[in-house]
């Protein structure tokens, strides 16, 4: 990107002008549409405005977009192609999970006609973005036939541990008089493959009310809240409501540690609550479902952030 | 000078605010926007259900959606349906929505529904100008394409050509129109079969979803759900509203249901709804949270620049609002209340204090109240029409009736044709049925299965209802042989004032806006308990006296005041003798009511059963 020329004269009053103009586009727009769209008194000659446009991507206020075609203009817009495009995919996979070639085709024609050559490299870096920031999850194929797909909720371990689940099973008939129960081939499975739980074992998001478990630090209790909602919550990740009378439900935490544990994660910013708007028509029983906090706020649902 | 920040709710998505700071709830925009165009691309319905806290923006948010749609210039329909109803007429009222919505102006002078009708014929013609044989050329074809009846797509004809649209508009929302005017029209006159109401309402939905066509978006707003409960608890008509829209969801190809509830209700909700239906009414999910400090900042700026007057405060309020803003993050409802605090404060010169937002009660809530109740009577009596009565009565008895009254609750019994409530009070049941046909026939035929019902089914202290603007079956009418003889039953006729009908229509606005979250005093939102609280404390005469003619058994309660019946003895005394409907002239009053009335003290005076009914001085007959 070329620094803007310091001596064209700008105003400030031109320059925010252009950033409203740009802000208010539903979509790119070059600079002659941007010229087009200035009130007559603000405007000026294209070389003007590309300056200043060169100094509002400078400051980080708009962003460039690749041109229609080769021969066109360069683009500008309020949101950069990259985070456009991550927006994109999270919207088409949240409904259900989709291949590489299936997201491109349906964000082909929302991504503002961005040639095909720029639209491949844009979309398979931002799905490479998404899965290292956790807000998307890779779905192996089941079958050699079948493509990787990616979606917004964890895969369900099931389909895949189908042919092992009858390998146990057999494996489990077969030593039955052999003075080997299904727990001890776990436990030896478990050996193997560490982090594996036991079926006496409570899952991990998931702890007993237990002594030990009281004595579990915040941070991790909160961090097993955080999985819980994940796991069990579809679509969680794109705001979907958590209403937390259910989900204490979920968790097997007192609810001291549920409240705790809620309110830590909102404090660092990882969960949006929102206020019971009529505390005064609530009684002890009716309040006890919700969370509150040292100050008596009861809150009732949240969002993940 | 006006507060730029005093207006802080959204009542309407046709008519929000002008400003909007593109930041906020962004997410959500963009999600219904890419909705809209599955929907146009894919050719298949598709639902959203948006929560929030109150003031978070939800309506707002619809606005924001109405308003891009019209800028965007693509074929499209926009509907808002206030759910402010009940359980059982559910469908009957999103059909008058749906028609009120769509006959609003969109961009031109034409409403939606006749743009979008002349887009279908302009369509198939390929030119703008047509004929009137092409015309009708293409109407039968668009007909036997989207599989609409003959009367619908008369009644569209008539008014893109503008022949008596108020009647063609109230034939669509499925009114009563008389006798003459529908074969002037040349509209059938729909079934008044009560059980089928329903099913004709939904399947008049479901084609003028048709009409609309294939590929063009009807974005269906659902708005005010919470006002489908009638007390704490309530799951029926949420229950409904689920299989409602999974009905539409299903069985409609391009909708796309938006469905706002505030945050608090989200789980009544998902509890009320079955899980098939939740899951057709929750495709898609989110939630609207509250704005961060520099979005509020971009809507302080963006209200004063609107209002071209104050900017010089900018920096002032701004800096204010820095201060002010509480660690917690707030909704724009409560930003725009800090905003209207400061405002003041600055013009007025005074310092408004504390670090989090004041929340000024600028009156008691009782007052608050009253005012809003007024404010809204005198608007619903400018508006409200007699066809409105039964959508008035059934909303509203359900939930202010209880209120009046602790032993009245509606029963949730099997419903009987032509019996439009059933309420129970001291263990007495009272079947009310709304008489409001504007057609004789109609209300004929309905009388008459009435009285079947009465002597078959047993039906005790039936109360039958109509508008009083409405003609009362007179003479030697079949109405009024039929109306005759179900008073001689026992059955009541009660004939409301209009100011009763209209405050009972207020009241219940003023109550569905508290359910919803829409109603603040001073940025403080007021519950439904206190609103309930406050209707019981100050009982509307005139709704507290309907509501007595309602739930009194016959002959209880005194027919007339006082002054009523000196007038009455004063004019038989003068006149001897004279026919009920000659009395009801000179006391410009219903003369339906006024003969109930008389039956309801007899002895008092003289009185021959018609027809027509005459009424005589006793003193005469007793002196001979």
């Amino acid at each position: 990107m070329t620094s803007p020329d310091p001596s064209v004269h700008r105003s400030p009053e031109l320059s925010e002008m252009v950033d409203k103009i740009i802000l208010q586009a539903n979509e790119p727009v070059d600079t002659g549409q941007i010229v087009m769209a200035l009130p007559v008194s603000f405007r000026k000659d294209k070389t003007t405005i590309r300056s200043v446009l060169e100094q509002l991507v400078h400051e980080g206020r708009v962003f460039t977009w690749k041109p229609r075609a080769r021969s066109r203009a360069r683009r500008y817009w309020k949101t950069s192609d990259a985070v456009f495009c991550r927006q994109l995919i999270r919207l088409e996979v949240n409904a259900k999970p989709l291949t590489e070639s299936e997201i491109l085709q349906r964000s082909r024609s929302r991504l503002f006609a961005i040639a095909t050559k720029g639209i491949v490299p844009l979309i398979q870096s931002a799905l490479k973005e998404l899965i290292a920031e956790g807000s998307l999850f890779v779905h192996p194929p089941r079958q050699a036939r079948h493509r990787v797909r990616y979606a917004t909720v964890p895969v369900d371990p099931a389909p895949y541990i189908a042919k092992l689940r009858a390998e146990f099973d057999r494996v489990v008939k077969l030593l039955q008089h052999s003075g080997t129960t299904a727990q001890d081939i776990l436990r030896r499975l478990g050996g193997a493959i560490p982090h594996a739980p036991l079926p006496d074992e409570k899952p991990v998001d998931e702890p007993p009310q237990t002594k030990e478990n009281m004595e579990i630090p915040l941070p991790e209790l909160a961090e097993a809240l955080l999985h819980t909602i994940c796991n069990r919550i579809p679509g969680a990740k794109n705001r979907v409501p958590i209403w937390l009378p259910e989900l204490r439900n979920y968790c097997r935490l007192s609810k001291t540690q549920f409240d705790r544990a809620v309110l830590y994660l909102a404090r660092n910013g990882k969960l949006h609550l929102d206020r019971h708007t009529h505390p005064g028509s609530l009684n002890e029983e009716t309040r006890k479902p919700f969370v509150q906090d040292e100050d008596g706020v009861c809150y009732v649902a949240a969002v993940l952030l | 000078m006006d507060n730029p920040f005093r207006h802080r709710i959204v009542s309407d998505p046709f008519s929000g605010p002008e400003t909007t700071v593109t930041d906020i709830h962004l997410d959500a925009f963009l999600q219904c926007m890419h909705l809209i165009d599955v929907v146009r691309r894919e050719n298949r319905s598709a639902s959203m259900l948006i929560a929030g806290a109150p003031g978070s923006g939800k309506t707002h948010l619809l606005h924001r959606i109405h308003r891009a749609l019209i800028q965007s210039l693509r074929p499209h329909a926009f509907i808002a349906v206030r759910l402010h109803t009940s359980s059982k007429r559910f469908w009957r009222h999103v059909r008058t929505s749906c028609i009120d919505s769509l006959q609003r102006a969109s961009d031109s002078s034409r409403s939606q529904l006749e743009r979008l009708f002349l887009r279908r014929i302009w369509q198939k013609a390929g030119q703008k100008s047509v004929g009137f044989r092409q015309f009708q050329q293409i109407t039968d074809m668009i007909r036997l394409e989207s599989d609409l009846s003959g009367s619908f797509v008369k009644a569209l004809t008539h008014l893109v050509r503008g022949v008596d649209r108020v009647n063609v508009l109230a034939w669509m929302k499925g009114h009563s129109l008389e006798e003459e005017r529908l074969e002037a029209l040349g509209l059938d006159n729909p079934s008044d079969d009560e059980s089928s109401a329903e099913d004709q309402a939904r399947t008049f939905l479901k084609e003028l979803f048709r009409m609309i066509g294939p590929g063009v978006p009807v974005v269906l707003c659902f708005d005010q759900v919470e006002a489908l409960q009638r007390h704490e608890g309530d799951k029926e008509g949420l229950f409904t509203f689920g299989q409602a829209v999974r009905t539409l969801y299903n069985e409609c190809r391009n909708l796309v249901l938006l469905s706002c509830i505030q945050i608090l209700f989200y789980g009544h909700l998902k509890e009320a709804v079955c899980d098939p239906d939740f899951d057709g009414l929750t495709e898609h999910q989110t939630s609207l949270t509250a704005i961060q400090l520099d979005q509020a900042v971009q809507l302080v700026h963006l209200r004063l620049e609107h209002s071209k007057e104050g900017m010089e405060l900018e920096e002032q309020l701004i800096a204010g609002l820095k201060e002010k803003w509480p660690s917690s993050r707030q909704t724009a409802r409560e930003a725009l209340t800090i905003a209207a605090e400061l405002y003041d404060g600055i013009r007025t010169g005074k310092k408004t204090g504390g670090s989090r937002p004041q929340t000024s009660r600028s009156s008691s809530d009782a007052d608050f109240l009253q005012g809003e109740f007024e404010q809204r009577l005198e608007n619903i009596r400018r508006s409200i029409h007699p066809d409105d009565l039964d959508a008035v009565l059934h909303s509203a008895i359900p939930v202010i009736c209880p209120l009046y009254d602790g032993s009245c609750s509606e029963t949730d019994a099997p419903s009987l044709p032509d019996i439009d409530m059933m309420l129970r009070h001291k263990n007495r049941s009272i079947p009310i049925s709304f008489c409001n046909q504007a057609n004789l026939t109609t209300l004929a035929a309905r009388l008459r299965r009435l009285l079947g019902l009465m002597d078959n089914q047993r039906l005790q202290e039936l109360v039958l209802i109509r508008h009083p603007r409405r003609t009362s079956p007179k003479g030697q009418s079949k109405a009024s042989t039929y109306l005759n003889a179900l008073r001689r039953k026992g059955a009541k006729w009660i004939v409301p004032s209009e100011e009763a009908v209209a405050a009972l229509a207020a009241l219940r606005d003023v109550l569905a806006d508290a359910q919803s979250g829409d109603l603040s005093n001073g940025g403080t939102p007021i519950g439904p308990k206190t609103v309930r609280k406050w209707i019981q404390m100050t009982c509307d005469t005139e709704v507290s006296s309907l509501l007595n003619d309602i739930l009194q058994p016959v002959g209880t309660n005194a027919p007339f005041s006082p002054e009523m019946e000196a007038a009455i003895r004063e004019i038989l005394q003068e006149t001897r003798v004279l026919y009920v409907s000659e009395l009801a002239d000179r006391l410009k009053m219903d003369a339906g009511q006024l003969e109930a009335g008389i039956r309801m003290k007899p002895g008092w005076v003289g009185f021959m059963e018609g027809p027509p009914p005459l009424l005589f001085d006793p003193v005469v007959t007793v002196n001979g």
